[in-house]
C-alpha cells in the first residue's frame, strides 16, 4: 500500500525522463541488492524482539560480521590455500559466527544482568564501529583488504533466469546466492514464530513472561536463543555487504546505518517477517530509486537532492509508529529485563 | 535494581572501551622517539577526518608524509582517527593541550572544528589540508597561526580526462562504441567536485562528442555499496572507463568496473595496487604537502593563509605507471601536463558536473 502510493506521488512530481527510470531493469535489480541485507537485519531484529529483547545493535552486528567475513576469506586463501568459492564460503560462515559472538554479548548483558537494552545495544554498536577499525587498521594497513579477495558470485538459476517476459529473468534470478537465503529466511522466520511449538512459546515469552514462566517454559533459555539467531542473521547479511559479487571488500564503516534501516523496517513491519520484509523491499526501493534518479528528481522547479530520499525509511517509521499508517505496537514485554527470582 | 546499574555501567564502559581502542591504537603504534635530536624534538598531531587512516586515499596520504618526516626530519608525530564529524574538535583540542610544534588537520571538512580550537588557541601552530578556517557562518577566515594547504585537483582530474577520453577515442578502452565514460563524486563540496569537472573538461577536449556521466554519492564516503550500485548503472549507461572521487566508498565503485569488466581510475593516491583494471589515478599528493609543512617548521618558516600545491611543485598529477594505455596517449598526457604547468592550458575547477 506504501509502496503503491509512493509511486504515485513518483508519478504525479517526475519529469517523463525520470519515469522512465521505473522501466528500468536495473532499478528493480538494484532494489534486490539493497533489500538483502536490510532483510536479514530485519528478521533479525524480529525475533529477538519477538522474545523481548530489544535490539538496536544490529549495526554493530553486521559490521562486526562484515570485517571478519572480508578476514576469513583472505585467510582462508592464503593460509589454508583454499578455492577462491571455498574461501568465501567459509568466510560467509567466519561472518555469521561473528554476528552471533556479538551478539551473545548483548545478550548476555541484557539477559543475564538486566542492562538497559537500548543502552547496551548502542554501546554494542559503538564497539563495533572501534573494534572493526581498529583491526582493519592493524591487519591491513593503509591498503585495506586485497584487491582480488574472494566473493561470493551471482548464481544464475537454471531455466528460470532466462525468462525474458518483463525481464523477470535478470531481475529476479541472476542473484546473488544470499539474497535467495535472505528471502528464504523470512518465510522460514514466519513459520518459525507463528507455526512452531517454539516460536508460540517465544512469543509468549515477549508478552507476557511470568506466565510463560508459570508455564513451565525457560525464558531465559529462549531469550539468549533468540537474540544469537537476531546475530547470526545479521552477521549474513553483513557478510553479503563484504562479500557478494566476485570479489570481495572491506571498508571503515561500510554498514552505514543499513541496521538502523532494518531497524526501521521491523517497526514498519510490526514485527513480522512479512511485513519487514514489504518494509525492507520499499527502503531498498527508495536507495535504488535515489541512486537511479540522481540529479533528475524535481518538483516543480526544485531539484530534489538525494538526501531527501535518503532520509525517507526514517520519516516513514516515526509516521508508522505515530500511528498514521497503521499503528505498530511492539511485543509488551519487549526491552523488559525478567528476572525469575523475582516475585510478581 | 543494583544488578540494573551494574549492567548500564558496565555497558557505558564497553563504548569507552571501543572508543579508546580506536583512540589509543594508532597513537600508541606510533611514538617513534628519536634520540639523535636530543635538542627540542619536533612534534606533530595529524587528526584524519571521518574517512580515517584507511581510505586507501586522502588520510592515508598524509600519514604517509607524516612517517616520511618522521624518517627523514626526525620529528615525533601522533596520530588521532576522527569516526565522526563531533569527533574533530575534541581531537583538535587533545593535541593543542599538549602544546605540539604543528597540528595538521586533514580535510576540508574540519574546517568550523579548526576554527574554534586555533581562536582558542592562537599561540598554538596549526595547518589543514585542502581547506581554510571557516566561521559558523561558514565564511572562510584566513588565521595568523593557520596555513591553509590547498591543491590544484582539477589539473589531474584534466590529466585522466585526456588520457579517457584519447582510449576511448582510439576505440582502445571497453565498450568504446558506446563514446561514454562515468565519474562519481563523493559529495558536493569544492575539494571534491573540482576532480569531476576537471575531467569532464579534460575528455571534451580530446573527443567534443563524448559523454561523461557523473553522480553524486550519498556524502558519507563510506557506503561502499551504494557507491557500487552507481557504477552498475554508469556501466548499464554505457560507461567503460569509471573515475571515483569518492573516498573509501569509492572502492566500491571500482569494484563494479572489476566486476564487469570495465576500466577504473583511482584518485588521490596511486591505487592501481587494487588490480591493473585501474589504468591510472588523479593524483593529489597530500604527503607531499603535509612533509613540506612539517619541513617549514622545522626550519622555522611557517607559512600562514594560503599555500598553494600544484603541478608546479610536483603535488598533483597522474599516476605515470600506468596500466593499457599506450606510450603514445600516455605521452600526450605528459606533453598537457607541461602546458598546465606553464599556464598555456587553464583548467576551471566549477562546473555543472555531467553539462557542458
Amino acid at each position: 500500500m506504501i509502496a503503491f502510493h509512493l509511486l504515485f506521488l513518483g508519478g504525479t512530481f517526475c519529469s517523463a525522463e525520470a519515469c522512465s527510470v521505473l522501466s528500468n531493469p536495473l532499478l528493480w535489480e538494484t532494489t534486490l541488492v539493497s533489500a538483502t541485507p536490510l532483510v536479514l537485519a530485519a528478521m533479525g531484529g524480529t525475533i529477538s524482539e519477538r522474545s523481548g529483547v530489544v535490539n538496536i545493535a544490529m549495526e554493530g552486528m553486521m559490521l562486526v560480521a562484515a570485517f571478519f567475513s572480508a578476514y576469513v576469506t583472505d585467510k582462508a586463501a592464503s593460509l589454508a590455500g583454499l578455492a577462491p568459492w571455498e574461501a568465501a564460503l567459509v568466510g560467509v560462515v567466519g561472518g555469521i559466527v561473528a554476528g552471533c559472538l556479538i551478539a551473545g554479548l548483548h545478550a548476555w548483558a541484557s539477559i543475564r544482568f538486566h542492562a538497559n537494552q537500548v543502552v547496551t545495544g548502542m554501546a554494542i554498536n559503538l564497539l563495533a564501529l572501534g573494534l572493526t577499525s581498529y583491526l582493519y587498521y592493524t591487519l591491513y594497513g593503509s591498503q585495506g583488504t586485497p584487491g582480488n579477495l574472494a566473493g561470493i558470485p551471482n548464481w544464475n538459476v537454471p531455466v528460470l533466469s532466462s525468462i525474458k517476459f518483463m525481464s523477470l529473468g535478470p531481475i529476479l534470478f541472476q542473484e546473488n546466492p544470499i539474497t535467495y537465503l535472505a528471502f528464504l529466511s523470512v518465510v522460514l522466520a514466519h513459520i518459525f514464530l507463528f507455526r512452531t511449538r517454539i516460536g508460540l512459546r517465544l512469543r509468549s515469552v515477549g508478552e507476557h513472561p511470568r506466565a510463560a514462566d508459570t508455564a513451565g517454559i525457560n525464558v531465559q533459555r529462549l531469550r539468549y536463543l533468540a537474540v544469537t539467531l537476531s546475530g547470526g542473521l545479521s552477521g549474513l547479511g553483513g557478510a553479503y555487504l563484504a562479500l557478494n559479487g566476485p570479489h570481495g571488500l572491506f571498508s571503515d564503516n561500510m554498514t552505514s546505518g543499513r541496521g538502523f534501516i532494518a531497524l526501521a523496517a521491523m517497526i514498519v513491519g510490526k514485527w513480522t517477517p512479512f511485513g519487514a520484509m514489504g518494509a525492507c523491499l520499499l527502503f531498498g526501493f527508495g536507495q535504488a530509486l535515489a541512486i537511479a534518479l540522481a540529479g533528475q528528481l524535481t518538483v516543480g522547479s526544485y531539484q530534489v537532492s538525494v538526501y531527501i530520499l535518503n532520509m525517507l525509511p526514517y520519516v516513514i517509521t516515526i509516521l508508522a509508529v505515530g500511528g498514521l499508517i497503521g499503528r505498530s505496537i511492539p511485543p509488551a514485554a519487549d526491552g523488559l529485563p525478567y528476572d525469575p527470582a523475582e516475585s510478581a | 535494581m543494583k544488578k540494573l546499574r551494574f549492567a548500564v555501567a558496565s555497558a557505558a564502559a564497553l563504548t569507552m572501551i571501543g572508543g579508546s581502542l580506536l583512540v589509543a591504537g594508532p597513537v600508541g603504534a606510533r611514538g617513534v622517539v628519536n634520540n639523535s635530536h636530543p635538542a627540542k624534538t619536533i612534534t606533530v598531531g595529524l587528526v584524519t577526518d571521518k574517512g580515517g587512516l584507511n581510505d586507501k586515499s586522502f588520510n592515508h596520504l598524509a600519514d604517509v608524509g607524516l612517517k616520511r618526516a618522521e624518517h627523514k626530519l626526525h620529528i615525533k608525530g601522533a596520530v588521532l582517527q576522527s569516526e565522526t564529524s563531533a569527533d574533530y574538535e575534541p581531537n583538535l583540542t587533545t593535541f593543542a593541550n599538549k602544546k605540539k610544534s604543528l597540528i595538521i588537520a586533514v580535510g576540508f571538512l574540519m574546517e568550523n572544528a579548526l576554527y574554534h580550537v586555533a581562536k582558542q588557541f592562537p599561540h598554538q601552530k596549526f595547518a589543514i589540508v585542502d581547506g581554510a578556517p571557516a566561521d559558523d557562518k561558514g565564511n572562510n577566515v584566513n588565521l595568523p597561526n593557520v596555513a591553509n594547504l590547498f591543491f590544484k585537483p582539477e589539473q589531474s582530474g584534466y590529466l585522466v580526462g585526456v588520457i579517457a577520453g584519447l582510449l576511448e577515442k582510439a576505440h582502445k578502452a571497453p565498450n568504446w562504441k558506446k563514446n561514454t565514460v562515468g565519474s562519481i563524486a563523493g559529495a558536493n563540496f569544492l575539494a571534491v567536485t573540482a576532480y569531476n569537472c576537471g575531467y569532464q573538461e579534460g575528455v571534451w577536449s580530446v573527443d567534443p562528442k563524448a559523454k561523461v556521466l557523473a553522480d553524486f554519492d550519498d556524502g558519507t564516503f563510506h557506503n561502499t555499496q551504494n557507491a557500487k550500485n552507481i557504477g552498475f548503472k554508469q556501466i548499464g549507461e554505457g560507461a567503460g572507463i569509471l573515475f571515483q572521487v569518492d573516498g573509501g566508498a569509492g572502492l566500491g565503485y571500482l569494484q563494479a568496473a572489476q566486476q564487469k569488466h570495465k576500466w577504473g581510475i583511482g584518485v588521490d593516491a596511486d591505487q592501481d595496487y587494487l588490480g591493473k583494471y585501474v589504468i591510472t589515478s588523479a593524483l593529489k599528493k597530500v604527503d607531499q604537502a603535509v612533509f613540506v609543512s612539517i619541513k617549514r617548521i622545522v626550519n622555522g618558516k611557517f607559512h600562514a593563509g594560503n599555500n598553494t600545491f600544484s603541478l608546479k611543485n610536483g603535488a598533483t598529477g597522474f599516476a605515470t605507471d600506468t596500466h593499457h594505455v599506450s606510450t603514445k596517449i600516455k605521452n600526450k598526457a605528459l606533453a598537457i601536463a607541461k602546458k598546465i604547468k606553464k599556464g598555456t592550458i587553464k583548467v576551471n575547477p566549477v562546473c555543472k558536473l555531467g553539462q557542458k
